[in-house]
């Protein structure tokens, strides 16, 4: 923190999507004489050009951080400084921000070319692309703000590009409805980190980073601060899918596919593993919130693998597995293992931002056709898209090698050794994995082996499309080894094997498991780990290659369309309010509302039966038997003064 | 130019009055007149501002103070100061704006046209005098300016419940009046027979010590203090309105036509809130101190009673009339805080509120223009026909429902934080207003914009002409210019509501905020 260099480069990073999305939105519609007369290539080309200066500008960013705690600082303006509340908007590039940044623009640049291609059959892509950039504006925010004021600007940035993007399609009703449910469930997330921030900044004075961990001292309350944690972990759930607000996630499917593999796989949705690595110091305050959030997160990854089991439609599948992924996430932090869930963050954009990719490429295509049901023997047609999705299978089941494979290796270990963790963590990590590998496999069954159905024939993308797979597909098989475990380091002679836990060192926090504390050494974890995904492959392609919840009322009713917590919301809560706001309007508002001025209502009745017997627009009168009234009044009252 | 203010506030009632006087002939061009008339009032206003220095050790700008009525300590008493400011740029900015964005609702027939031009910029002298009164009767009277024409306006040219309507407003509001005018003539006495000679001027009252039972509860409202303050809050709560003082609202707000709509919605209802924030709390602070809790708890309620009717309303304007109820619940939750950042935090909230309020009913007029009704079942599918109007609703919307980036949140959030630090129930409460309030916006845009249409009229349905689209486009401005940065629109009310925030609670500060220094440079 002392180590900070003052720098421009933050302001840039951040900036550029701004420019991007000036252009497309304003600009471009203008020059092209309407919205729905621009094209793709220029659009499109603008877009991915903003994220790839950005990208490299985030690179030269990431090699100009040195030492130990070093930093990038931008200092920006004095936002609100009113009584007692006083907020300066700042940039920092630390090497957690870094990494976000790194894999947002990255990413983000990959989906934006994949766009071009894919949206190419729309019309008016200039707002597409406008809300894409957008979206990595607000998420660079995210990332880039040293307080948490602008990280929820941020934050709900994100969540309005979201909606946007969701309802992008918006004449299909069922896809403006989506959009509302996502912000709705987010809004209902973010009105807990709203009231955290406000309790944080009424305990600490403070919103910045790095002076609320200074501000930390023995005499204030922890009770507070732990109520205060448990806000943010609420808004958290939202944004990053966890139970009980997951919800939204699937219907969000309603987007465009890229931004399904952007905003919904890669990057929105970790933004709340990203707050909790960010403010560990907050969380770790209370260890009892940190066990139910493990817990939360082990929950959630089992649910979203039996979801993703009942699911038809392809990108509901992978939308599910994404709440499993993001379990797993939470399942780190909450055993203290920030690194490690930065570390399946990153993986997980790598083989998630694939598969979605490569969903979307099969979706595109088959002319829009999404139910798994209907497609089957698409490897032939689909070479490129088959063999990036196999890869990106590989990983997110976690054969050996693949990336998946060291991330999740690593959260199960935790799971286990860390003090924090059980053998009930391990053993639901374990199901979830397994389930992971039942889904996958059920998955690439279904759509590219077996016979072709009739009237899906499916032809290969264009290289525009192909070439993110590619690169992704790079990125999922050999990013893993930035994080090879250290115990297995030693064996190769080693020092530091796993990079990217030495590189967030200094910024974020990670459970130390002392030797031989494990119940079980890391490498039994590991083998446990890859037979029970193997197993998983094994059944999905045998005996569950059929499965289907639809066949059985009771798994049908809990598990396949708006599954039971849809259900619970909308009798439980939905329903409830309209109810109560009908009866409000009813019964209170008409009846006592009306009345409550005591003579006021009265008068009111009384006049207004008066005026109808006159009523002949004849205003003048009345008012002239008001206005003599006022006279009246006021001549007493100054007579009253003056005396 | 010593009497720049004068100018602005008289200027807009006699352009008025000489369009009523206009001959038949010349009665097409009125809203011209009206036009131009007010944007030579925004221009006088914002030269005003220029004045405006908030080192100045006389925190009144521009000062005009005469005598005019002796016997009573009546002066006519104008002056800019950091509270009424941002009040008189908004009056200023929205009257040409209003005009312009109702340009074509008003086509009727041309004596229409006269009257409705002429009576509103009679109410912006209301307004405008209001605002800028340093002394309390000519606050009063500038208060009372504005009850005759809305009372008009709605009468002649409202919905088909317009008479009833009319009076039901009339006599919220002058019922209100009533009271604070005894208010008023029992302080000026108070402060005649403690001084030895009447002054109405804030000033001189403010120095006026008013006995008040020490006691919490029902007992401090017997007491002098807090009688006088009922007395004005009377007049306060109707007109902001607080709940439950609203019963005109809904009808009062549907029933008016949109041009009044705007009027009432976005600036007169700032007349009472700008009441709380100069009268009501500085010169009653310990009734105010004891009062809080109630007063707080009704913004609260009023939060989310505004909200759960907005969402199950089935016509445009009455949603937004309800959504505007919910709103300047927010502003009043702020004032009730009592502290600097909350009442700093209500007054920007009175300017977005304004800004946003405005948008939303001119939408309604432009969707009403164009469909001929405002039941939401007779919308949907007007984006892709009107993307213009589609984006520009869709920033109003996101400034109502606050998004960070747009006006709305940063008053919403210094409302909060201030809220929070008094009592952490109840701001939770209204913070569900956020939730519920992003329910009923979202709801009114799907509904007008998303989803396939009803039937073949949307493919005859016009986007929004240049004179629309500049309204818009000003607005939007100010929600983004202020959301981004909105230290400049505070920084001039600062050293006002500070000072006026130590009256009421005099040792406020965070303690870490306390400890660093230069913080507070005064």
């Amino acid at each position: 923190m002392n180590l900070a260099a003052l720098s421009d480069l933050p302001f840039w990073i951040l900036i550029v999507p701004l420019i991007g999305f000036f252009l497309n939105g304003v600009v471009i519609p203008l020059a092209s004489g309407g919205i729905t007369k621009t094209k793709p290539m220029i659009s499109g080309g603008i877009a991915t050009l903003a994220m790839a200066v950005s990208f490299v500008l985030a690179v030269i960013a990431f090699t100009r951080l040195g030492g130990e705690s070093g930093a990038l600082q931008y200092t920006g303006f004095k936002w609100i400084d009113f009584g007692n509340l006083s907020v300066t908007l700042n940039l920092r590039i630390d090497r957690l921000s870094s990494l976000m940044t790194l894999i947002i623009t990255g990413i983000g640049a990959l989906i934006h070319f994949y766009s071009i291609s894919y949206m190419s059959h729309e019309k008016g892509v200039a707002r597409f692309f406008a809300y894409l950039n957008l979206f990595c504006f607000a998420m660079l925010l995210l990332v880039l703000s040293d307080n948490l004021l602008f990280l929820f600007f941020g934050w709900e940035g994100v969540g309005l590009c979201s909606y946007l993007l969701i309802s992008y399609w918006y004449a299909e009703e069922s896809n403006a409805d989506a959009a509302r449910k996502a912000f709705l469930v987010n809004r209902i997330g973010d009105l807990g980190f709203v009231l955290g921030m406000c309790l944080l900044y009424v305990q600490l004075g403070t919103l910045s980073f790095a002076e609320m961990v200074a501000r930390i001292s023995p005499t204030t309350s922890i009770a507070l601060l732990s109520l205060a944690a448990v806000l943010m972990f609420f808004a958290a759930t939202g944004k990053s899918a966890q139970f009980p607000l997951y919800v939204w996630l699937p219907d969000a499917m309603a987007g465009p596919t890229p931004v399904s593999a952007l905003i919904h796989a890669a990057t929105m949705v970790t933004a709340g593993v990203y707050l909790f690595a960010r403010m560990y110091f907050l969380f770790e305050l209370s260890p009892e919130l940190m066990t139910v959030v493990a817990y939360t997160g082990a929950l959630t990854a089992l649910l979203g693998g039996i979801l993703a089991l009942a699911q038809t439609d392809i990108k509901k599948v992978l939308a599910y597995s994404t709440v499993s992924q993001l379990g797993f996430m939470f399942l780190a932090l909450g055993v203290g293992a920030y690194q490690t869930a930065v570390f399946h963050l990153m993986t997980h954009a790598f083989f998630k931002a694939l598969l979605f990719l490569g969903a979307g490429s099969v979706i595109h295509g088959c002319d829009g056709e999404q139910d798994m049901r209907r497609m089957g023997g698409l490897a032939k047609a689909m070479p490129v898209t088959y063999v990036t999705m196999l890869l990106g299978s590989a990983a997110i089941v976690g054969l050996p090698i693949f990336s998946g494979f060291f991330s999740k290796d690593e959260i199960l270990y935790m799971a286990l050794g860390a003090p924090r963790g059980s053998w009930i963590l391990f053993g639901a990590g374990l199901l979830a994995a397994f389930l992971t590998g039942v889904y996958t496999m059920r998955m690439l069954t279904q759509t590219f082996w077996g016979e072709a159905k009739a009237g899906i024939h499916g032809h290969e993308s264009s290289w525009i499309m192909t070439l993110p797979l590619v690169v992704l597909a790079l990125l999922a098989t050999f990013g893993g080894f930035l994080g090879f475990p250290h115990e297995m380091g030693h064996w190769f002679g080693i020092e530091h094997s796993h990079l990217l836990s030495a590189w967030l060192a200094p910024v974020v926090q990670q459970v130390e498991i002392a030797t031989g504390s494990a119940p079980i050494p890391e490498i039994v974890v590991s083998i446990l780990a890859v037979s029970i995904a193997i197993f998983g492959l094994v059944a999905g392609k045998t005996f569950l290659k059929n499965i289907s919840f639809e066949t059985s009322p009771v798994l049908k009713r809990l598990f396949v369309g708006q599954h039971f917590m849809d259900t619970f919301y909308s009798s439980c809560i939905v329903a409830p309010l309209y109810w109560i706001s009908r009866r409000l309007v009813q019964t209170f508002e008409s009846n006592v509302m009306n009345n409550i001025g005591g003579w006021i209502g009265v008068g009111s009745n009384w006049s207004g039966e008066r005026l109808r017997l006159t009523q002949s627009g004849d205003i003048q009168l009345s008012m002239l038997s008001l206005m003599a009234g006022l006279a009246f009044v006021v001549g007493i009252l100054i007579f009253w003064v003056a005396v | 130019m010593s009497q720049i203010l004068s100018w602005i506030v008289l200027l807009p009632a006699l352009t008025g009055l000489l369009i009523l006087l206009l001959p038949k002939g010349l009665e097409a061009k009125s809203r011209q007149i009206a036009v131009i008339a007010s944007l030579i009032v925004a221009a006088l206003a914002l030269w005003a501002a220029q004045a405006f220095d908030v080192n100045a050790a006389d925190p009144l700008h521009l000062h005009i103070r005469t005598e005019w009525i002796p016997m009573l300590g009546i002066h006519y008493d104008l002056a800019l100061d950091g509270m009424n400011l941002p009040l008189v740029l908004l009056t200023v900015l929205l009257t040409p704006l209003a005009f312009i964005g109702t340009w074509n609702q008003t086509s009727g027939d041309s004596t229409m046209q006269k009257r409705m031009s002429a009576l509103v910029l009679i109410m912006e002298t209301g307004a405008l005098g209001t605002f800028l009164a340093q002394d309390l009767f000519l606050f009063y009277i500038f208060w009372e300016v504005i009850l005759l024409p809305a009372y008009l306006l709605i009468g002649m040219y409202g919905g088909a419940e317009r008479m009833k309507t009319t009076l039901q407003f009339f006599l919220y509001t002058f019922a209100g009046s009533i009271l604070m005018l005894v208010g008023i003539a029992w302080l000026v006495h108070m402060q005649s027979q403690t001084t030895g000679h009447p002054d109405a001027s804030f000033q001189a009252l403010m120095n006026l010590k008013i006995p008040f039972a020490s006691s919490q509860g029902p007992a401090g409202l017997f007491s002098t203090q807090g009688l006088l303050f009922a007395a004005f809050a009377a007049a306060f709560f109707i007109k902001a309105p607080l709940v439950p003082f609203h019963a005109w609202l809904p009808s009062t707000y549907r029933q008016a036509p949109t041009l009044v709509s705007i009027y009432l919605a976005a600036i007169l209802s700032k007349m009472g809130t700008y009441g709380i924030l100069k009268i009501l709390i500085p010169m009653f602070p310990e009734a105010a101190h004891s009062f809080q809790p109630v007063l707080m708890s009704l913004a609260a309620f009023g939060i989310v009673y505004g909200a759960l009717l907005a969402i199950v309303q089935k016509n445009f304007k009455t949603a937004v009339a309800y959504s505007s109820l919910s709103h300047v619940s927010y502003i009043l939750l702020g004032l009730f805080s009592l502290k600097a950042e909350g009442m700093g935090g209500a007054l920007l909230q009175m300017v977005n509120h304004g800004i946003g309020i405005a948008g939303l009913f001119m939408i309604s007029g432009f969707l009403e223009k164009r469909r001929g009704s405002l039941e939401l079942k007779d919308f949907g599918g007007w984006a892709p026909q009107t993307p213009v109007l589609a984006t520009g609703f869709m920033v109003i919307v996101l400034s109502t429902v606050a998004l960070p980036g747009s006006g709305g949140f940063v008053g919403e959030f210094a409302i909060l934080i201030a809220s929070f630090r008094v009592n952490g129930y109840i701001t939770a409460v209204a913070a569900t207003g956020m939730v519920l309030g992003a329910v009923y916006m979202l709801n009114l845009y799907q509904k007008t914009m998303f989803g396939r249409y009803v039937d073949d009229y949307v493919k005859k349905v016009s986007d929004l002409d240049l004179r629309e689209i500049l309204v818009l486009v000003v607005l939007g401005i100010f929600i983004v210019g202020i959301g981004m940065t909105p230290q400049p629109f505070m920084a001039p009310s600062r050293t006002a509501i500070e000072d006026s925030a130590k009256r009421v609670s005099p040792d406020d500060a965070l303690p870490e905020r306390q400890a660093v220094p230069g913080q507070v440079s005064r």
